[in-house]
């Protein structure tokens, strides 16, 4: 027998017996749906992202479209794709405990942010002007008003589940609150200049995840 | 039909409200539940612990889904119940922490045989609850790690950690 073998049967001889289930235990019966699956949850993500981007862009106007290039809207809609993608499996993730962990939940909330500026920094121009980056406080003002909106349709979602982790959850779904205001943002902004959309646009994503992060951190305190 | 199996037929069946699956899941489930707390060191608590985690388990029960394995969701919950538990009292009593009355601070004599239980409060809780875990309900390195939201390489590692840190204590005790 090894050494750890020993330990094992030690640790088996050695423990406490487990109490049977006292009588009563099991009240107040009811059917229960069962939670949303994956695919519905990344689904739902897309569905509301793409609602939000392209209603958004029909009502207010897509001057941030026509002042892209084929090559830059291709960029964006592959970086949005693939947010919605990791935010929707770390967001399945928050709502079933005990499921598989296909990615880091703190990553994910963080990569949007993170993604975004180096997309912004690699495929925009650089041109900046000071009367650009003071008209961007109300582009942030605009975009975090969508976030906060977009924050009504999501929230709905923790209900349908079991929260284990308020920080993790809270934080994703401010990250993808965060990632459909700057995508409408990016629609609607004429302004697609580096710097503008580092500083202000991308400044909505990481609003949209700190606030997230501190409702977390609040209903954290509560319990 | 093996264990797994009927875990997650039951299980399905708790959630359409069958009552003899729900008392033939509690009856399953509650012992490894008490096992679990007890032996993670919480041993005057640990009915209170399993009863509260049950309570929980069954206002969750609509967040497992067929056909996921429901010893990881079971122990996702038992862990978040026990530091719920934990950081409601921390927070009623402040930051100290009452000690049994006729507290003793003596060392073990030494001609007491050395036993592994009392040495798995030595090791740190991650590692504690990972071998428990492993080791009292029988749970597959890839259901731990579902149920400790890692991945099996983490588990794996905490579990050799632990090993070894038990055989170092082991030896020492002796």
């Amino acid at each position: 027998m090894s050494n750890e073998e020993k330990i094992l049967a030690a640790l088996e001889r050695e423990l406490p017996p487990g109490n049977p289930a006292p009588a009563g235990l099991v009240r107040d019966l009811g059917p229960v749906r069962p939670g949303l699956s994956t695919g519905a949850v990344l689904t739902l993500f897309a569905a509301l992202l793409s609602g939000i981007t392209v209603g958004g862009g029909y009502l207010l106007g897509s001057r941030g479209m026509e002042a892209m290039t084929v090559a830059q809207v291709m960029i964006m809609g592959a970086l949005g794709t693939t947010m919605v993608v990791i935010l929707g499996l770390a967001m399945a993730q928050c709502l079933r405990p005990g499921s598989k962990v296909r990615v880091s939940v703190p990553w994910a909330s963080a990569l949007p942010l993170l993604g975004f500026l180096a997309v912004a920094a690699l495929a925009f121009p650089w041109r900046w002007m000071p009367e650009n980056f003071a008209h961007g406080w109300g582009c942030l003002k605009e975009g975090l008003y969508v976030a906060l909106g977009s924050s009504a349709g999501v929230v709905w979602l923790v209900r349908r589940g079991y929260v284990t982790n308020w920080a993790g959850t809270a934080g994703t779904l401010g990250a993808f609150c965060g990632l459909a205001g700057a995508a409408l943002l990016h629609v609607m902004c004429p302004d697609q200049e580096a710097t503008h959309l580092m500083v202000w646009h991308g400044g909505i994503l990481a609003g949209g995840t700190l606030g997230g992060l501190l409702a977390g951190y609040l209903l954290l305190r509560k319990r | 039909m093996d264990d797994k199996h009927e875990l997650v037929e039951l299980m399905t069946r708790y959630q359409a409200a069958d009552r003899a699956a729900a008392e033939a899941l509690a009856a399953k489930v509650y012992p490894l539940l008490h096992r679990f707390y007890g032996s993670l060191g919480d041993y005057d608590r640990a009915d209170d612990l399993a009863q509260e985690c049950w309570m929980r388990l069954h206002r969750a029960r609509h967040s497992y889904r067929q056909p996921e394995p429901v010893l990881p969701w079971v122990f996702a919950i038992a862990r978040h119940t026990r530091v719920d538990v934990f950081r409601r009292q921390l927070r009623r009593s402040g930051r100290e922490v009452a000690l049994p009355e006729g507290a003793d601070f003596a060392a073990p004599a030494p001609e007491a045989p050395p036993t592994v239980l009392p040495l798995l409060d030595q090791l740190p809780a991650s590692q504690r609850e990972v071998l428990v875990m492993l080791k009292v309900t029988g749970m597959s390195l890839e259901e731990v790690a579902r149920a400790t939201a890692s991945s099996v390489g983490s588990v794996k590692q905490k579990a050799h950690r632990a090993y070894e840190t038990l055989r170092k204590l082991l030896a020492e005790a002796k």
